[in-house]
């Protein structure tokens, strides 16, 4: 850990492709720490991290990033968007780099698919910093949806989301990790949301889980 | 979505803050354009001084008012001396005087008489005579692209600059307005005495020297119109047989008796050309000094305010870029990103300041004329300025570097967080 203290241990932990994972705890005890753990974005000081038989640790800083960008769909709590970009052109970003870019290459019909299984068509071209907190989660999913990964991570998706809101991200989450073409999509989602607890198959709890 | 495209986005769509850091450079950009362009103009202000042999003869005044009146055509219209010294210098003649000591002027090798007398236009016009153009020095002595010197008191050769200027060529008729005072200049009435028409015997080869912007004929033409001018009585006990200075060629070692001669037993006096530019250089320089420690203040001071605006932009980015980098993007796509924005910025900023720097150029040139040597003889172009866009390019483009440095330390998981 780059501080060199020691956050929290956790015994092994398998996830298997096309498992829901649901992470569940109080807050502060390092669910986000271990969520970033499995995304690469932050390095154990001991153990390993494998994801599909990549061991993490021995990956440098490109390396993790070009797998992530392959196989991650991350939905962040918060800060998800770049305020600056429009609804679809946030939705491009997690484009997969093969995709050619330009009209006619399919980007275009791929992002108004995404925004519209979301239902935020009507706000494609809004600039993110106008959406509220639900339209900008709903563009956070939108934007998994459209880079079909195979693993799909999520940091407290629902907390700052009314009923209908929260209960409309977590559907499209499923959706977007429900398997596709016979690809199994994995979802881990960390939250403390009681909501969401019926659409998981395997429930950790963070707090009697670490130590 | 490219670096590339990633850049564009982030500048036109945060109008507000891009266009300050856009208009703040561009600004500083026109300043430090400007500045340097005047500061280089001023540095070459000198270079323009016409050769003019070893020593300069003119009627009493500082060193460095006779050295700029002759050479560089500056000042107000200077005081007479008497025709009788030239030719007493010229012949070479043996003078005795009351004391009984006596000067034996063998030391001069050319006398060149000089008198203003009319303008054409801001040219001025002097009288002289084929010394001037027939030197001890050969390349000192102007040559003519096409013609002759003035031969008659009805002709005149123009200068390189006035006949480009003003499209002249030999056997054009112009017409010159007397000036022989700043006094009592004529009104220009209309009326047909108060100017001078004259035709262009000849024209003479660039110099690159403020001989290029003027026009040369004969003393008794140039004499004639100071006879004619208002109260001449009063300024000249000579009347109209009178010069204003005259050019010398010396031998070795003859600036001293020459000296001791004019300044002490006539009302003239003479100075030694290099060493009155040497003080004008020297006076001169403390203030290019100033002038620039002041420029290169001001550049400095702009370009520290628009690093802080940058550096503040860019900064707080941070978040962005980090969630750039969680979804996918290398560092090296970021940096990129932020590297284009950087250039971007200072292009555009670059190529308004350089649109203000032309625009107002010309403005600060033309009020500040008279300090300045003209357009015509050194020509300070919207390139002079190059260096000033080169060091605007590197200050945006480096200012990217802190928060290049920041992302290449960024804990992504911390900044999430």
């Amino acid at each position: 850990m780059p501080t060199g203290r020691e956050l929290f241990v956790v015994p092994d932990l398998k996830i298997e492709p096309g498992e829901r994972v649901l992470i569940q705890g109080a807050s502060g005890r390092g669910k986000t720490t271990l969520l970033h753990l499995i995304a690469g974005l932050f390095l154990p000081s001991e153990g390993v991290v494998e994801i599909g038989g990549n061991r993490l640790t021995t990956l440098n800083d490109d390396e993790r990033c070009e797998l992530r960008r392959a196989q991650f769909g991350i939905v962040f709590q918060k800060l998800n968007l770049l305020e600056h970009l429009t609804a679809s052109e946030n939705v491009e970003l997690a484009l997969p780099k093969s995709l050619p870019s330009g009209k006619g290459t399919g980007r275009d019909e791929i992002v108004a698919a995404a925004l519209k299984s979301v239902k935020m068509t009507d706000h494609a071209d809004d600039r993110a910093a106008t959406l509220s907190l639900g339209e900008q989660q709903r563009v956070a999913v939108a934007r998994v949806l459209a880079a079909k990964p195979a693993i799909i991570l999520a940091d407290e998706p629902t907390s700052s989301l009314d009923d209908e809101n929260a209960e409309f991200v977590m559907s499209a989450l499923l959706e977007a990790a429900s398997p596709k073409q016979g690809q199994a999509r994995t979802l881990v989602v960390v939250s403390h949301d009681a909501r969401v607890k019926k659409s998981f198959q395997r429930i950790i709890n963070f707090s009697e889980w670490a130590r | 979505m490219t670096p590339f495209n990633l850049a564009q986005k982030s500048l036109t769509r945060r109008k507000l803050s891009s266009c300050l850091a856009i208009v703040s450079i561009a600004l500083a950009v026109a300043c430090c354009g400007v500045l340097l362009r005047l500061y280089l103009l001023m540095s070459q202000r000198f270079s323009t001084l016409g050769r003019g042999g070893d020593a300069i003869v003119g009627a009493k005044a500082g060193g460095i008012d006779i050295l700029l009146g002759a050479l560089n055509s500056e000042g107000r219209y200077p005081d007479f001396l008497p025709y009788k010294l030239f030719e007493t210098l010229r012949a070479q003649q043996g003078v005795s005087f009351e004391d009984g000591a006596r000067a034996e002027p063998d030391y001069l090798r050319a006398t060149i008489p000089f008198l203003y007398f009319a303008k054409y236009y801001n040219y001025r016009a002097v009288g002289t005579d084929g010394t001037f153009f027939n030197r001890p020095q050969a390349d000192e002595s102007p040559t003519f692209r096409e013609g002759h010197q003035a031969e008659t008191p009805l002709d005149i050769a123009v200068g390189a600059s006035v006949a480009e200027q003003k499209n002249l060529k030999v056997g054009d008729e112009i017409t010159l307005r007397p000036w022989v005072s700043d006094q009592n200049l004529p009104s220009g009435d209309g009326s047909h005495s108060a100017f001078l028409k004259l035709k262009v015997s000849g024209v003479l080869n660039p110099t690159h020297s403020m001989w290029d912007r003027m026009l040369y004929t004969t003393v008794p033409l140039a004499q004639s119109v100071v006879a004619t001018s208002p109260g001449l009585n009063d300024r000249s006990i000579w009347g109209s047989s009178v010069l204003n200075y005259f050019l010398i060629y010396l031998k070795p070692r003859g600036f001293q008796p020459l000296k001791d001669l004019i300044n002490k037993r006539t009302v003239a006096q003479s100075i030694f050309v290099l060493d009155e530019k040497k003080n004008l250089e020297e006076l001169t320089g403390t203030g290019q000094a100033v002038g620039l420690f002041v420029s290169a203040l001001v550049i400095l001071l702009g370009g520290l305010s628009v690093a802080s605006m940058l550096t503040t932009r860019f900064d707080a980015m941070g978040t962005q870029l980090a969630v750039l980098r969680a979804i996918g993007y290398k560092k090296s796509e970021v940096a990129q990103a932020l590297l284009w924005e950087g250039f971007l910025l200072g292009l555009s900023a670059c190529l308004i300041g350089m649109g203000l720097d032309a625009l107002l150029f010309p403005i600060v040139r033309a009020i500040l004329s008279s300090s300045l040597p003209p357009p015509e003889l050194i020509d300070a172009s919207i390139f002079a300025s190059s260096p000033v866009w080169a060091a605007a390019m590197a200050a945006t483009i480096a200012s990217v570097v802190f928060p290049l440095l920041k992302l290449y330390r960024q804990d992504v998981h911390r900044s999430l967080q």
